[in-house]
């Protein structure tokens, strides 16, 4: 039945930004301290207290802004947002209503080698809320207040999403252009990304957005999908029993893979927005936004399009590296440091590194890999100081010590032999030990080539430079 | 010798002459308050350790020949929505009976940078919200001229703290004639502040964008110097602007020409033979015999300020009062099902009648559906009410309004007769709306000895003119009228 | 106009009882009688934003309060945290 039907996807991100302090008051922004010991009368909506708009809260909105193409309202407002629970202490949330601070871009995604333009609404400041515990070992909730002012921005899309995968490459967009910004962790399992789903489906033809639903509490790439699936499906299911789709907020539960209504939106959701009249207007100039708008870093759908045509790595390769800052980070910083394949490059970052951090599951920056000491490495295989094998085996140390890779050569003893008298006896006495190969070889069977090379090998414990080798064993092996 | 009936220039000039300490200026408010706080009943929480150590360090200073500022030694009551770090802060409201400041507003900080001496908090109406310091949860507060009468509201204890000597000076706070209102029942000088020249961080707000806190007192000279002391720039509240270019210091004037002054004709259409009228008569006719020129001017939309103000104020104290929930401080009711159960227990049982109306009516106001109809309008009409005023202060300096139609009433007379009460902002509400400084002054008294009050307005940042008039009437007619009868 | 005394008290997270709702609607009819003079002025929503600009604060960190401080005034704590009854969403 699904497959007689389009579906329709807007999403809001919520992301928290890494500013030193919160948006209103001087506590600082960090996720993880002890509960309520990052909290003042500010944040804590004291009787008395007063916001302080935090200025990097407006630049890094500002940059997120341009770098999705957005207009800048150069003059904006905040507004509060009224409702209680009790994660909120004011009672309401500071938030941008009528006028956010950036409006009307778009950014473009890629879905199977296919490019797609998604429009970005708007994106506005906010505060975030504080945090609830429930545990079944207490009686009631406990409320944790850290969180409470810690700086928002909520990026509204455009219902320009048709599939649960274009909605993960969008969301995986958006990821990385945060983390090229320097403005966001993205660390979704920390809470500091988080979305908002809007659905609703229509028939395939038509031109009539069917009435949509909401769905909060998606902290997942995989949430994000199942719980659009999920949701698509019930709506369809729902129509196709001849109902109608009601208007409502539903809840995500990834545990069970399914979600559950919250509310239906009806004068429950009155939230009474007003201008918050405890801020003055928010004005940028237009020097200010010149100065933001030459700070954005090269986005990322640019790189990958730059290290194809520079570096001539394979889309694949490029999308790979630049969907994370600190892999493109490292590629680039090797390729600063001198003259190096960036193939090479590329090959180690997506092979053995990639690999390794996988089976560890730690991150880039978790290691001790610095560029210098992949550019090293390279440089003494591709210069045959030491063999690849052996570099894998300099890799590991390069991650886990503060070594440098001449120091892990020497302490390995894992220099090559390239020395042609010495590797010359070897390749004499294996030949003499293995008369019936040369036979072979002689009488067309070139297959026994390799044997002879991998017993030189073992003779020179995998020091022997296999290139030297083989030279040798070729010239040594032609019976007259 | 009756210290706590010295004005706060005097008490400073004493002081650096070392005529009195500062401890025994402590003990004479105290003992004082200790013979008519239970007639008057103006404080709800006193500060004696507190004005006992301050005290100390201010004699001290003077012992040690240190310079000592002009506010050092001198009591202050602060009305109890302004927060004093360690001390109890009611609002005069069950909601927050036990709740204890955590931190210092800044103009407490400013008044103890100054080495003042904290006497107490204030009695007001509860949240600040009415007229006449009836609301408050803890008890009602007299007027000293007539201990049947209401001091004025919602600074009410403010107000008969000055009048009754219980305190040299005082804070109170204006959201729509809160100031000046009871400063003008208990015959006293009272200034509303232009909007963003003093800090309102740690003021509990009722309505944002019109609350000041202001300074009130027996004489002009004291009331400049504690606005002097709490006025300026603050970086924890960002509306505050920089008015350190300002001049503020008082000139004395030897005469009133040059000043031109504008008597609106909506204020005073009220009955003109009543006892108010012919005493702001008579100050306008004194205004003219010192050499100022008197025009007659129009403010058409001054009629609306009672429904912006009601809107406007209730609206955004719905939302400011949505905070006091059971959950993180003050009141939490006993006995509840779930969340929501405690949170409607808790607001129904801590907030008396008057506030839950003005949470309520707010909450209507900005709801979906009527918040064009309501809260939008009265922005607009906010907007032509300046308007209204910009124009008038293009030919005038100042303009001269009664403070209230009325004079003190009875106790228990208005509280049930709501229209009365909240028509009772009338002539003050609109220096609100619009921002601008607004001081009252007395003028005179009634045929049953009741203080009336002369409001003089000015443009945005004129208080030093507002200070130079009222200075220049008070020193003409050689002091305010202060007797009391207790 | 009427009031929908139970929907306005509900938004306001009050019981619509315990005061005299005679009284209270009175109260409010007469406030809102009062605005409905207000003439049709013209209401455009975001044509200009009133007001100073703000000045914006430096991303600068201060101290925080002490928990104990956090806390002081809390109707009841547990685990460093304040306990509210179960919140179920």
């Amino acid at each position: 039945m699904i497959e007689n039907y389009d579906i329709v996807i807007g999403l809001e991100i919520h992301a928290e930004l890494s500013t030193k302090t919160k948006i209103y008051c001087g506590c600082k922004n960090e996720f993880g301290l002890e509960v309520n010991t990052v909290c003042c009368p500010i944040c804590l909506g004291m009787p008395g207290a007063l916001p302080s708009l935090n200025k990097t809260v407006v630049d890094y909105a500002i940059k997120m802004g341009y770098a999705l193409n957005c207009s800048i309202n150069s003059v904006s407002k905040q507004d509060r947002k009224n409702y209680y629970y009790p994660d909120l202490p004011k009672a309401y949330q500071i938030t941008q209503d009528e006028v956010p601070l950036c409006y009307d871009g778009h950014v473009d995604i890629s879905v199977d080698g296919i490019q797609k333009r998604i429009g970005v609404t708007r994106i506005h400041i906010e505060e975030d809320a504080g945090k609830l515990i429930h545990d079944d070992s207490f009686s009631g909730t406990l409320v944790d207040f850290n969180r409470c002012g810690v700086p928002l921005i909520e990026i509204v899309s455009e219902p320009d999403m048709r599939s649960s995968k274009e909605a993960k490459s969008y969301l995986e967009t958006i990821k990385v252009i945060l983390s090229y910004m320097g403005i966001s962790d993205c660390k979704m399992q920390e809470g500091s990304l988080r979305c908002d789903v809007n659905v609703s489906v229509m028939k395939k033809g038509s031109t009539e957005y069917g009435t949509r639903c909401e769905m909060k509490n998606i902290s997942t790439f995989s949430g994000a999908v199942k719980g659009i699936e999920y949701e698509a499906r019930r709506q369809v299911d729902i129509l196709e029993s001849g109902g109608t789709i009601i208007q409502q907020t539903r809840r995500w539960d990834d545990d069970k893979g399914k979600n559950f209504l919250l509310r239906e939106k009806k004068n429950a959701d009155d939230y009474r927005y007003f201008r918050e009249p405890d801020i003055g207007k928010i004005v940028v100039t237009e020097e200010k936004l010149l100065d933001i708008k030459t700070s954005i870093p090269e986005l990322p759908n640019k790189k990958v399009l730059r290290y194809i045509k520079d570096f001539k790595l394979s889309e694949k390769e490029s999308t790979l590296i630049v969907e994370s800052v600190e892999r493109s980070f490292l590629f680039e910083s090797v390729l600063n440091i001198g003259d190096v394949n960036p193939k090479l490059v590329s090959n180690w970052i997506l092979g053995d590194i990639l690999g390794y951090l996988n089976e560890k599951s730690i991150l880039l920056d978790e290691t001790k890999i610095t560029p210098q000491k992949l550019f090293d490495l390279i440089n003494c295989i591709e210069s045959n100081i030491i063999s690849t094998s052996s570099g894998k085996i300099v890799l590991i140390d390069i991650f886990e010590t503060e070594k440098t890779v001449d120091q892990i050569i020497l302490e390995r003893s894992l220099k090559q032999n390239s020395d042609i008298d010495d590797l010359k006896s070897v390749v004499i006495n294996i030949l003499k030990a293995n008369e019936k190969s040369v036979i072979d070889y002689n009488n067309g069977k070139t297959n026994a080539l390799g044997f002879v090379i991998g017993q030189c090998m073992k003779e020179t414990k995998g020091k022997g430079n296999p290139a030297v080798l083989k030279e040798l064993v070729l010239k040594l092996i032609k019976k007259d | 010798m009756d210290l706590f009936k010295k004005s706060g220039t005097e008490l400073s000039f004493m002081l650096r002459s070392k005529e009195c300490s500062a401890r025994e200026i402590v003990s004479s408010i105290y003992s004082r308050i200790d013979s008519v706080e239970e007639k008057l009943g103006s404080y709800v929480t006193l500060t004696r350790n507190m004005a006992d150590k301050k005290a100390d360090i201010v004699d001290k200073k003077i012992a040690s020949g240190e310079i000592i500022s002009p506010l050092a030694g001198i009591p202050v009551g602060v009305k109890d929505n302004i927060l004093v770090k360690d001390v109890r802060n009611t609002c005069s409201s069950k909601m927050l009976e036990n709740f204890v400041a955590p931190y210092n507003s800044t103009v407490v900080e400013k008044m103890l940078d100054q080495d003042c001496l904290i006497i107490g908090k204030l009695n007001m109406d509860e949240f600040a919200m009415g007229s006449s310091t009836e609301t408050s949860y803890f008890k009602d507060t007299k007027n000293p001229h007539n201990l049947d009468c209401v001091p004025g509201g919602s600074s009410g204890g403010s107000a008969s703290s000055v009048a009754g000597y219980q305190a040299t000076v005082s804070l109170g706070s204006d959201t729509g004639g809160s100031v000046r209102q009871p400063a003008s029942y208990c015959g006293i000088v009272g200034l509303k502040p232009t909007y963003s020249s003093v800090s309102r961080y740690g003021l509990v707000s009722f309505a944002s964008s019109l609350d000041q806190i202001g300074p009130m007192g027996r004489t002009v000279k004291d009331v400049h110097l504690l606005y002097s002391a709490i006025s300026g720039y603050d970086k924890k509240d960002r509306t505050t602007v920089d008015i350190s270019n300002i001049p503020t210091d008082i000139s004395e004037l030897k005469n009133l020409s040059g000043i031109k002054v504008g008597i609106p004709s909506e204020y005073y259409l009220t009955d003109k033979n009543t006892d108010v009228i012919k005493s702001i008569e008579s100050f306008i006719k004194f205004l003219e015999k010192s050499g100022a020129e008197i025009k007659q001017v129009s403010l058409p939309n001054t009629k609306y300020s009672i429904p912006v103000y009601y809107i406007l104020s209730s609206a955004e104290a719905s939302s400011n009062l949505a905070r006091f929930d059971g959950v993180k401080y003050g009141y939490r009711a006993s006995d509840y099902t779930n969340f929501q159960d405690m949170y409607k227990k808790t607001r129904t049982e801590g907030f008396g009648e008057e506030v839950k109306t003005r949470i309520m009516l707010g909450t209507y106001v900005l709801s979906s559906g009527y918040y064009d109809a309501y809260y939008n309008r009265a922005q607009s009409m906010k907007k032509m009410m300046k308007q209204d005023f910009d124009r008038v202060f293009e030919e005038c300096d100042i303009i001269v309004t009664p403070t209230t139609t009325t004079t003190a009433f009875n106790l228990g007379e208005k509280i049930n007769a709501h229209m009365d009460m909240y028509t009772s902002d009338i002539s003050t509400a609109a220096a609100n709306i619009t921002g601008i400084p607004a001081i009252s002054i007395p003028s005179g008294r009634d045929s049953k000895g009741l203080p009336i009050g002369v409001q003089i307005m000015g443009k945005h940042f004129s208080e030093k003119l507002l200070f130079d008039v009222a200075n220049f009437y008070e020193k003409s007619i050689d002091g305010f009228d202060l007797k009391i009868k207790i | 106009m009427k009031f929908d005394l139970e929907n306005i008290a509900n938004l306001s997270m009050l019981y619509p009882d315990g005061f005299d709702r005679d009284k209270i609607l009175k109260k409010m009819e007469s406030i809102i009688k009062m605005v409905e003079v207000l003439p049709g002025v013209d209401i455009k929503n975001s044509d200009n934003i009133s007001g100073n600009e703000v000045i914006l604060r430096e991303d600068i960190i201060e101290p925080s309060l002490s928990r104990d401080e956090v806390l002081k005034n809390a109707p009841s704590v547990q685990g460093g945290c304040i306990l509210v009854s179960k919140v179920i969403d």
